[in-house]
This record gives structure tokens, C-alpha cells and sequence, in this order.
């Protein structure tokens, strides 16, 4: 039987401009492996937003990582100071990951 | 004796490019489900900047560097650095908003529209008066300085807090695919010049203006789709963006006539005063000033001042031009 391992998940909607700068920011606090998924459109308090929509500026990506806790909690203590001003989106759930050595 | 340059309203409005953008407008206003593949819109816009910055380059090839050309060069990033003071102004006081939207939304004001550009070329061309083929470089070096000082009137000026996203505005704001296309595709026409241009010219020349109708009809579907998103809309932002380009156009207009430049290139040269920028100054600024609200300044770039500019703007400012300019 495949062993599972228990690690966390983190997901961070983001605007697309900010991507690079989340990625640099999750590498500094040793998180290097990470996907992101472009999204259809939405509406949050900023207002509706499409991916389609020509300036890019309003356009949002899902920042997905699977770590260990200590890792995502850095994370966390290192977006803190931004989480407003950039209307991060943030979300953590445990999850079984097979291959746990790789996370 | 002034140049005529052939280019009513009435002619403005029912040329294919126009008119596809009317439809996509009006589509999107029935609430249609027409829409243009995002990929298919981003490959579309990529083959118009590397058409128009292609034919820039090989102009200037052909016709050499000139004083008149740097006088375009310094007024236009003058304006760019100037103008957004006056949005500033007027945004404050007539619009109500605060100092960090009124910065914000001043610096889509003083920034340029390349689509609007790529639109007044076409129009200018069809009628008789292209543009100088270094307008390109003009645009391009437009499209920077205005955001240095929307950050400042912000006042938020350089600043930013530990661990922001510092040096990707810069990379944005300098380095923006839009700004390196461009310049980038100036530069391989002005090294390939006329007649290495013949051969890739069926492709860049001949395909332009039907490739310019289908983005403009998306150009038409994301604009009135972003109107009727916005919620910080008022009628006085609404007003002003109608009141700005027609206000940054006469003083690009009264700039380009002071500079002698001929009738095509003033009508161009004014119209990329009266466009606001949509594509690399709400990208920095989302990530610059993050509290400043997108739906503002987009809705009034995006949804009010490019089609004012597309529909009255280009035939209005070629006509004071083909009026004025030797």
C-alpha cells in the first residue's frame, strides 16, 4: 500500500502583477515548488474581475504550494505586513500527499 | 498652406475598425456571450505592437534621424511628466476623489493608449496623412514618466514597505512587454529597413487593418463589460474622462504645432496626449499603490476615454490639425 504523508496546502489568490513577487517571497521562506492556475473571473470587495479583460491588471492567479507547516507559517508571517493592501486571498488545509519526501 | 487630411466623423464611424468596435459594444451591452479567447486577444495585440513598431522603424530607416524627431521625443515625455498634474488637479476638485486615487487615475492620464495610437494611425493612413514613423519611439517613451509622477502626487511617492513588491514596479514599469515589443520591433525595422521589410510586408501590412477590427470588436466587448462592473463610477469621473483627452489633446496639438510637425504626425501626436493609459500603468499601479481602486481608474481609461477617443477624439483632433498644421 502507498504511504501517505500528511502535509499542509496553502492557496493564495493574487492579483496577476503580484505573481512574481509571491513566488520570490515563498522562495525566501524555502517554499520553491509551487503552481500557479490561471482563473475565469470573479467578484470579491474590489469589485468584479475577468481574465479577459485587456489590462491584466485586475486579473487574479491561485498561488498553490503543498509544504510542511513550519514553511507555510513563514509564509504567512511574511505576507502579514501585505495581506490588505493586496487583498490576498489565503487559504490552508491539511492534506495526504503520497511521496512525501518531495513536499 | 495646411495639409487636408480627409477624415469626418461621419468617415471616422463607418470604417470597418470603427464599426467592429461599435459591435462588440453593443454586444456587450445586450449582455451577448461574444467573447474574444483571451489568448487569441493577447496574440492579436502582440501582432499589432510588433506591426506598428516594425513600420515605425523602417520609416525612420528610410528617412533618417532628425532634430524635428528628438523635439518630439522631449515635448512627448514633457507632456507625459506634465499632464498627470492637471488630471491631478481636476480629479480633486471637480471629481471628489482622494489623494490616492486622484494620483492613481492621473497617471493613466499623462501615460499613452498604444491601441488608441494603433487606431489613429490606421485612420491617418486610410485618409491620406500617416504619422512620422518615429511617433512609435514617441509613444514608447510616453508611456513611463506620467507613472513616476502619479506615484508622486500620490504621495506615495517612492516609498514602499519592507518586502513589497519594489522592484517588479520597476520591472513593469520599464520593462513591460508592451514597451519592449514595441521599441523592440522599431529597432529590427530601422536595421532591416525598406526592402528586407518587402518580404515579411504581407504579413505585417496586409493583415493589419482586419487584424485591428477583431481586436477592437474584443476592445468593444471589455469596455462596456467594464462600465457596467464598475461600482466607483460617478458621473463627474465620467465627465472627466470625456473633459481630459479633449484638455491633454489641445495642449498635444498646441505642442506638436509649436514643434512644425506636419498635419498626419500632429493628429498622431495629439492623440497620444488625449489617450489614457489601460495596459502598463494600472499593472504598476495595482502593484504601487494596491488601495488605489482599479475599478476607477480602468472604468475611466477603459470604459470613458477610449471610445470618446476612437469615436470623436480622432476624427476632432485630425481636423484641428489638418486646420492648423502646416
Amino acid at each position: 500500500m502507498v504511504e501517505l504523508v500528511r502535509r499542509k496546502r496553502i492557496d493564495i489568490l493574487i492579483d496577476a502583477p503580484l505573481c512574481e513577487w509571491l513566488a520570490e517571497t515563498a522562495a525566501g521562506v524555502g517554499i520553491s515548488h509551487y503552481t500557479l492556475a490561471s482563473l475565469a473571473a470573479g467578484m470579491g470587495h474590489g469589485g468584479a474581475w475577468r481574465d479577459e479583460d485587456v489590462s491584466g491588471a485586475v486579473a487574479k492567479r491561485m498561488f498553490i504550494a503543498i509544504t510542511g507547516e513550519a514553511k507555510v507559517q513563514a509564509l504567512i508571517a511574511a505576507l502579514e505586513p501585505h495581506l490588505g493592501e493586496y487583498g490576498l486571498v489565503v487559504t490552508i488545509a491539511d492534506v495526504d500527499v503520497v511521496r512525501g519526501d518531495r513536499f | 498652406m495646411a495639409e487636408d487630411i480627409d477624415l469626418s466623423t461621419i468617415d471616422t464611424l463607418l470604417s470597418p475598425v470603427i464599426l467592429f468596435f461599435i459591435l462588440g459594444a453593443l454586444a456587450a451591452a445586450a449582455r451577448s456571450d461574444l467573447s474574444v479567447p483571451e489568448p487569441i486577444a493577447k496574440g492579436m495585440s502582440l501582432y499589432l505592437m510588433a506591426a506598428i513598431g516594425l513600420k515605425g522603424g523602417v520609416q525612420v530607416s528610410a528617412a533618417g534621424l532628425s532634430s524635428e524627431m528628438a523635439g518630439a521625443a522631449i515635448a512627448g515625455m514633457g507632456l507625459s511628466v506634465g499632464l498627470p498634474f492637471i488630471a491631478f488637479a481636476l480629479l480633486r476638485s471637480w471629481g471628489g476623489l482622494d489623494r490616492l486615487n486622484s494620483g492613481a487615475v492621473a497617471a493613466h492620464y499623462g501615460s499613452v493608449s498604444i491601441v488608441t495610437f494603433v487606431t489613429a494611425s490606421e485612420a491617418l493612413t486610410r485618409s491620406g496623412a500617416e504619422p512620422a514613423g518615429y511617433m512609435v519611439a514617441v509613444l514608447a517613451l510616453m508611456e513611463t514618466p506620467a507613472i513616476l509622477t502619479g506615484l508622486l502626487l500620490a504621495q506615495n511617492g517612492l516609498k514602499q514597505k519592507s518586502g513589497a513588491p519594489g522592484g517588479h514596479i520597476w520591472r513593469e514599469v520599464f520593462l513591460n512587454g508592451s514597451v519592449v515589443l514595441l521599441l523592440g520591433a522599431f529597432f529590427v525595422g530601422l536595421v532591416i529597413g525598406k526592402d528586407k521589410y518587402a518580404a515579411i510586408s504581407p504579413v505585417f501590412t496586409t493583415g493589419f487593418s482586419g487584424i485591428l477590427c477583431l481586436f477592437l470588436l474584443d476592445m468593444g466587448l471589455v469596455a462596456v463589460r467594464r462600465l457596467r462592473e464598475s461600482r466607483g463610477m460617478t458621473l463627474r469621473l465620467a465627465s472627466l474622462g470625456i473633459v481630459l483627452p479633449l484638455i491633454n489633446g489641445s495642449l498635444g496639438l498646441g505642442a506638436a504645432l509649436l514643434l512644425g510637425l506636419h498635419a498626419g504626425t500632429a493628429a498622431a501626436f495629439a492623440m497620444l496626449a488625449a489617450s489614457a493609459s489601460y495596459i502598463a500603468v494600472p499593472a504598476a499601479m495595482r502593484m504601487a499603490l494596491p488601495k488605489a481602486d482599479p475599478g476607477i481608474y480602468l472604468s475611466m481609461s477603459l470604459a470613458v476615454t477610449f471610445p470618446f477617443n476612437i469615436i470623436v477624439g480622432i476624427p476632432l483632433f485630425a481636423a484641428l490639425a489638418s486646420r492648423f498644421a502646416g
